[in-house]
């Protein structure tokens, strides 16, 4: 059963493809058999997070950037994470919207995502759908997700090399952007640069980058002692300027990084990731193994005011 | 932890519809009805169409068609459904289809052919019984 799922995802079956990111969102077992079965044929992938406020121009910008990296790579993938309503449970996933010329091309596969209110956050799925286009071929993984929350900064970490979009004119310039976000951008893309204020945030932005080098942990398999000192690039997808540019600087970034080596992930994000994992199997462990309905009785108990929230857990442990 | 699988829509408009008021309309509904909603914005073609359905591996797809173009579009859309092995995904159509044509496009496939008029919740149950059918055949 798991054999034939890998044999399809290697073998170029993009229905297969889709239906295992449908199980990775839903977190299903099968899912990560396929995974761990997948997961030798893996490593040969770069991922470039895009990510910025909304408005701020990532959806065109990627799709004026893929065309281009497509000259140089025959699968590009996008994954393209949109907010989920907290009221609904519902989402409008729209940034396909705006790259209608991808969607023609065989060698592009876009897929879109709902953020969810999901335990670990968006990265441990991040990951495990780059893994799977990894897999299935594609060279290119961009991953685009919206503003400076928490789940963007770790989903930003996983990237190989990331592109923080500012527009002109959506409020204070640099001030608009917040930290935390800033730290782990190695190129600021300003889009619309045809619009006035272009200009006035390429420089700011530059001037931002002179006063320090980008914190953010490199995947290095370089030397560990180089510096990356991120760029700052105009992109105009009216005009189609500055497109050659960025994936340049893409480019010179993945040079300074040294291109992916197999299964060479950062210490940190693999230490991440097992305790992530090993968090979600011992809980379901736990659960497994008491009658159903046993976490609501908790909950009615606390709010009936008999029990107390902080003791409930060690009163949990105990019955282990 | 398996989360519960929402249901996802693909909502797109083949051809060349001036607008999509009613369209972005069906969006919001079904939004607030707890999907997730791929919308493709105007002027589709069938490929592109169905290449969408492959890449979200959407349970439905929603054909919103207002220019009259349906007899000409809807089997052009069925066919790259089925070349990409997609036939199996219900496919429902919505817009200005005039009576005369209904069957036609039923007789073809389609499951469902929704007026201007039918009311959102009309189309959300009918697409959760959509689902809900289609999830129970592929049950091993």
């Amino acid at each position: 059963m798991t054999l034939r799922e890998v044999e399809q995802v290697r073998g170029g079956n993009l229905r297969a493809l889709a239906r295992l990111l449908t199980e990775i969102e839903q977190g299903t077992p099968h899912s990560q058999q396929v995974l761990a079965a997948l997961y030798p044929f893996t490593g040969q992938a770069r991922i470039i997070g895009v990510t910025g406020a909304p408005g701020s121009g990532k959806s065109t910008l990627i799709s004026v950037l893929v065309p281009a990296l497509r000259q140089r790579y025959a699968r590009v993938a996008v994954l393209a994470i949109d907010p989920t309503s907290p009221y609904t449970g519902g989402a409008v996933l729209g940034d396909r919207i705006r790259m209608p010329l991808l969607a023609g091309d065989a060698g592009v596969f876009i897929r879109s995502m709902a953020s969810k209110g999901r335990p670990g956050g968006l990265a441990p799925f991040a990951l495990d759908a780059s893994r799977a286009f990894d897999a299935a071929g594609y060279n290119i993984i961009l991953v685009e997700t919206v503003g400076a929350g928490q789940n963007e900064v770790d989903v930003a970490a996983l990237a190989h090399t990331t592109l923080l979009v500012s527009a002109p004119g959506l409020g204070d310039g640099v001030q608009a952007l917040k930290a935390g976000i800033l730290e782990t951008a190695d190129v600021y893309v300003v889009s619309k640069a045809e619009l006035p204020g272009a200009h006035q945030l390429v420089k700011e932005l530059r001037s931002v980058v002179e006063l320090g080098h980008s914190t953010k942990p490199q995947h290095l398999s370089a030397s560990a002692d180089a510096l990356w000192v991120p760029s700052v690039v105009a992109v105009s997808a009216v005009n189609q300027t500055g497109i050659d540019e960025l994936v340049q600087t893409i480019e010179a970034h993945a040079n300074f990084t040294g291109h992916p080596q197999t299964h060479d992930m950062l210490p940190e994000l693999l230490e991440h990731e097992l305790l992530g994992r090993l968090s979600a199997a011992l809980l379901a462990e736990f659960l497994s193994q008491k009658p159903p309905g046993y976490v609501a009785d908790w909950v009615t108990q606390i709010r009936q005011g008999q029990r107390n929230p902080y003791h409930a857990v060690e009163e949990m442990l105990q019955t282990r | 932890m398996t989360s519960s699988r929402s249901i996802r829509v693909l909502v797109a408009k083949p051809g060349l519809d001036g607008h999509d008021r009613g369209a972005k309309l069906i969006v919001r509904a079904l939004r607030d009805a707890g999907m997730e909603v791929i919308y493709t914005g105007l002027r589709q073609t069938p490929v592109m169409v169905a290449q969408a359905a492959l890449q979200e591996d959407v349970d439905v797809v929603g054909l919103s068609i207002l220019s009259g173009a349906h007899q000409t579009l809807v089997p052009l859309v069925l066919e790259e459904l089925a070349l990409r092995g997609l036939a199996d995904v219900p496919v429902i159509v919505g817009g200005i289809v005039p009576d005369a044509d209904r069957e036609a496009l039923l007789a073809q496939g389609v499951k469902a052919v929704f007026g201007p008029g039918t009311s959102m919740q009309d189309i959300v149950i009918r697409i959760q019984s959509l689902v809900a059918a289609s999830r129970q055949e592929k049950r091993p």
